[in-house]
């Protein structure tokens, strides 16, 4: 057993704080689930999610910590992921007519 | 690198579901008034629950605190199962409503991805049940801190990819 570490309290704080941040976001975003047609509502559990996605990220998986490449790789991920989710859902016209 | 390609992979899913929301979406919209989205909102906290979990008995194993780390993901693979079990309920939900219901792009899109998703889901609960058990006994604590983080990465990609499935399927 390696019992020399000791308890890091601020970040056990931090996964508890994170953990509340992300289950309030999502009621939030299911309760506007409904309004979704609105721009204001669909802009907000879009942008809630890209927050989920990234407080996962940062404090659970502790992305941080990665080489840089890494790091460098899944900011391109989230930017590709919600930049193409935020033009097909709050602008889908164009997909409309290519389609 | 195995992470990051199924991160590539379940961003092509999230573009073609994004894709046939935007096209199809009347469509769409009619399939998701089928869905109870109280199991996707059930679903989603267990999981972000379980992924905290998991982050807490990491630190509690990094601490050389076994014992507690163990009941960390343990609690974890009770969420986790808990997903699968809600996930079960919901496909016979839909199953008994019968074909009709179930015809068409979105519901074959919505048992394709969430079932790819669940088979990881059911990967991750053999993993994290692996990283319980290893937690027993944290003697060579560098060998055993690289699964449990190993273990730990996986599972959060697991809610990450859920978080985003959740907004697809249930909220947008």
């Amino acid at each position: 057993m390696t019992s020399h570490h000791h308890l890091d309290l601020p970040r056990h704080r931090r996964i508890i704080g994170v953990w509340a941040v992300l289950v309030t976001a999502t009621v939030v975003a299911w309760a506007e689930g409904g309004r979704a047609a609105a721009l204001p509502a669909a802009l907000t559990v879009l942008g809630l999610t890209a927050l989920k996605v990234s407080l996962v990220a940062h404090s659970y998986m502790e992305i941080s910590h990665s080489p840089t490449w890494l790091k460098a790789l899944f900011s391109v991920w989230v930017a590709v992921v919600f930049t193409a989710l935020g033009l097909l859902d709050l602008a889908p016209d164009w997909a409309t007519a290519i389609a | 690198m195995f992470i990051f390609g199924d991160l590539v992979v379940f961003a092509l899913f999230f573009g073609i579901l994004g894709w046939n929301h935007a096209t199809q979406g009347e469509v769409f919209t009619a399939g998701q008034a089928h869905l109870n989205t109280g199991f996707g909102l059930v679903n989603t906290i267990a999981l972000i629950t379980s992924s905290a979990a998991v982050a807490y008995g990491l630190d509690l194993a990094r601490c050389g605190r076994g014992a507690a780390a163990r009941r960390a993901y343990l609690t974890a693979v009770a969420l986790g199962a808990g997903f699968v079990v809600v996930k079960a309920f919901e496909y016979g939900e839909h199953v008994q409503r019968g074909s009709r219901a179930l015809a068409g792009d979105f519901f074959m899109y919505y048992f394709v991805f969430t079932g790819i998703h669940l088979v990881h889901v059911l990967v991750g609960l053999i993993a994290l049940a692996i990283a319980a058990q290893r937690c027993r006994r944290l003697r060579s604590a560098g060998a055993d801190l690289g699964l449990l983080e190993g273990v730990g990465i996986y599972w959060h990609m697991v809610d990450l990819l859920w978080i985003v499935l959740f907004y697809l399927i249930y909220i947008v």
